[in-house]
């Protein structure tokens, strides 16, 4: 509490107390709350309870809007040629929304007390969450262009319970986030853990504890990223979307559709000059592609700086939206490192981590996106084992020295034949379309004979891919946890530790029973962000066995540690 | 593999259990299977007298095919609970409760005694009626975040499920 900037502080405990006598003095402690919101009103134990800032209203009706877009634009369109059955169709959807809005407003009230955070909302039907402070596993920021206009941001407040957080506050103004910082932390020191409250720290300035830096990103590998990321694809998907949707909507891009491209085009060029032209407006749709990927990976990670304080590490990022979070180095269940085509050329890699809680249906909002999703979106690879040195002390991130266990001997074997057998069937196919397209519909040549051609063409890539795979897959056990690679395109390197394994599997298809080999599972809290799954098929099934017992063993008597 | 230390097996009553709900499925489908053939058969020959002669062989196969796939399907709800029993076995050891099952596809599943969140006994009316349960095992995890073992009398259900939630001292599991 030392660093509390409100200078009147102690009116507000003296007017507190007189309010509530019976509060203990650590209670009152963390309600200093802002004259302008102390007028709000109380709970039942007579604790007076904060409200969202003003600008909440705005910011939570655009939220809705986002996932009422369809609607929200055919009123537009609608409304742009003066006509206004879309108005009526998008105000079903929309007013509901803005009345929910404005009732959660006023309804909704957040105080921090006996190390809880309590949330209440509702009109009809009332809510109140309970969050234990010492359970809250991090505390999110959020700060749009529009935020910072309003001198506000959005606290996501996660536990590691379910796919939500816990709760949002969406928005809170600066000065009063400054005071949820002060009572977060405040519970925390009392709960004797330093989690959730530096973060909050962080974003507001005001740094106590010492914290050093461990990474920074220049912009100069922001751009290299992102020329090696199809990232871009995201945005091509939403053009696309939005393209169908004007198709149908308004016909206006009718000059502008594909076929009436193709049919501008000079007819005489022949078919070499058709393909070059198809490979033409490939490279510049790649171009296009890495281009918006470069400034997607810019505006989302600019000014990239990971700190350690304490057991914590803190990410700030962002240029049009500034995120904070913050992670609890202890609650890291998976670490992933991930390295395309490209960047496997130019010696760069990927971080990403898994932390329980607040991972799943939500997809991709900034908070989490930067926390967890990309946790170091890019760094040289002769720099990894240093970061993840900072993640964990017993891990060794020295993979040529790991006693690496490939699989089966004959694993080779078995995709080789499978390999072979797609193979005959896509010829067997592809004869039957010639066939068909020749005799029955009369065809042109170069029709059936692609129909021909293409399955044999595919059957040494097929050939090739078997191979490939079959080595790419390979498991290792270290002191602390386990290492497994797999990938051909893109190499993912994952480990996991002993006491973050929540269950383990052998199965055994019958398959796996002809070739005595098994597929080994290890499941852990939050499997999903790093989109990579310990599931290791084709293993030796003594192997797998031996390994089995010796995790389950290993996983049993490593205690979850704490720091 | 099996015959390492400790591994049980569930209650016998579960084969009676799962061959009862079985039967009732299979009459089931078998109901629904010999139904449509007779509105088939009738409706084909009732439209037209010559209908018997021609299509005779047609609905003598039909009929066959049709009786045999019934009497397929009870034979099957028949011997899969015995085979499903004789593949299932399970084991509370020192480091947590192991599971195997499957007939064809086999499974060998283990959570850590330290990682399970909570356990439910669950029981159906028919379960009640043979003092049979079902344990569900919750973890943290993703993947497996439940593990249930079927078949268990309801005591030794429950005395499990009490053994692996008592923990000596609080532990964060995540």
């Amino acid at each position: 509490m030392s660093s509390e900037p409100s200078e009147s502080n102690h009116d507000w405990e003296e007017k507190l107390e007189e309010v509530i006598p019976e509060a203990s003095p650590e209670s009152v402690d963390v309600q200093e709350v802002l004259p302008e919101t102390a007028a709000g009103s109380k709970s039942r134990a007579g604790m007076p309870m904060k409200r969202l800032h003003a600008a909440s209203i705005v910011f939570d009706v655009m939220a809705h809007f986002k996932s009422y877009i369809v609607p929200a634009g055919i009123g537009l369109f609608s409304a742009a040629s003066g006509r206004t059955e879309g108005l009526y169709f998008a105000a079903i959807f929309l007013v509901p929304s803005i009345l929910y809005s404005i009732i959660r407003y006023f309804t909704l009230r957040f105080v921090i007390k006996n190390n809880e955070l309590i949330v209440t909302q509702g009109l009809l039907s009332r809510q109140v969450r309970i969050v234990p402070v010492s359970r809250i596993q991090n505390v999110d920021l959020l700060q749009n262009v529009l935020h910072r206009m309003f001198n506000v941001a959005e606290v996501r407040v996660e536990t590691a319970s379910g796919n939500e957080p816990e709760a949002i506050l969406r928005v809170l103004s600066m000065t009063e986030i400054d005071v949820l910082r002060a009572a977060i932390f405040a519970s925390q020191k009392n709960a004797n853990t330093t989690e959730a409250a530096d973060e909050l720290e962080a974003f507001t300035g005001t740094v106590d504890q010492a914290s050093h830096q461990v990474l920074t990103i220049p912009t100069g590998w922001l751009v290299k990223i992102g020329l090696t990321s199809n990232r871009g694809m995201v945005l091509v998907g939403i053009l696309f979307g939005l393209y169908v949707q004007f198709d149908q909507e308004m016909k206006m891009l009718e000059g502008l559709k594909l076929g009436r491209l193709a049919q501008d085009l000079p007819v005489q060029l022949g078919l070499v000059g058709q393909v070059l032209v198809a490979l033409g407006a490939a490279l510049v749709f790649l171009f296009v592609l890495r281009l918006v990927s470069v400034a997607w990976f810019v505006l989302r990670f600019h000014g990239y700086r990971m700190s350690r304080s304490g057991e914590d590490l803190r990410i700030r990022c962002g240029l049009l939206t500034k995120v904070s979070a913050t992670v609890p180095i202890r609650r890291i269940q998976f670490i992933s490192v991930q390295q395309n085509l490209l960047m496997r050329y130019m010696n760069l890699a990927s971080v990403r981590i898994e932390t329980a809680g607040g991972a799943g249906s939500e997809g991709e909002n900034p908070a989490t996106t930067v926390a967890r999703r990309w946790f170091v979106p890019v760094v040289p690879i002769s720099q990894v084992p240093n970061i993840l040195s900072q993640l964990r002390t017993d891990l060794d991130w020295d993979l040529s020295q790991l006693d690496w266990q490939v699989l089966a001997p004959k694993a080779r074997v078995r995709l080789l034949r499978r390999a072979i057998i797609q193979s005959i069937l896509f010829i067997l196919i592809g004869g039957c379309l010639a066939v068909c397209q020749a005799y029955f519909m009369h065809a042109k040549m170069q029709f059936w004979s692609l129909s021909l051609g293409l399955p044999f063409l595919i059957t040494p890539l097929l050939i090739v891919h078997a191979i490939k795979k079959s080595r790419s897959k390979r498991y290792a056990r270290t002191g602390a946890g386990i290492v497994y690679q797999s990938g051909i395109w893109t190499r993912k390197t994952s480990v996991t530790f002993f006491e973050k394994i929540q269950s383990l599997s052998v199965s055994q298809s019958p398959f796996d029973r002809r070739w005595k080999m098994a597929t080994l599972a290890i499941d852990t809290a939050a499997a999903g962000p790093a989109d990579h799954l310990i599931e290791i098929p084709y293993m030796d099934a003594h192997f797998a066995q031996q390994e089995f017992d010796a995790l389950n063993q290993k996983s049993a008597t490593h205690e979850p540690r704490y720091s | 593999m099996y015959k390492q230390t400790g591994f049980q097996r569930v209650d016998p009553k579960r084969v009676i259990l799962d061959r009862i709900t079985g039967a009732i499925m299979s009459t089931v489908f078998g109901g629904i299977i010999l139904t449509t053939m007779a509105i088939a058969t009738l409706t084909v020959h009732l439209g037209s007298e010559m209908a018997f002669d021609r299509f005779f062989w047609v609905t003598l196969v039909a009929w066959g095919s049709s009786l045999f796939l019934v009497l397929a399907i009870f034979i099957l709800n028949f011997v899969w609970p015995r085979l499903k029993y004789n593949a299932t076995f399970w084991r509370l050891g020192e480091d947590g409760l192991e599971i195997w099952r499957g007939v064809i596809w086999r499974h060998q599943l283990s959570v850590p005694r330290a990682r399970v969140q909570h356990a439910d006994v669950v029981q159906g009316p028919l379960q009640r009626h043979y003092g049979i349960a079902t344990l569900i095992v919750h973890t943290a995890g993703t993947q497996n975040s439940s593990v249930g073992l079927v078949g268990l009398t309801h005591a030794s259900a429950v005395d499990l499920r009490d053994e692996l939630i008592r923990q000596g001292k609080e532990i964060h599991v995540v």
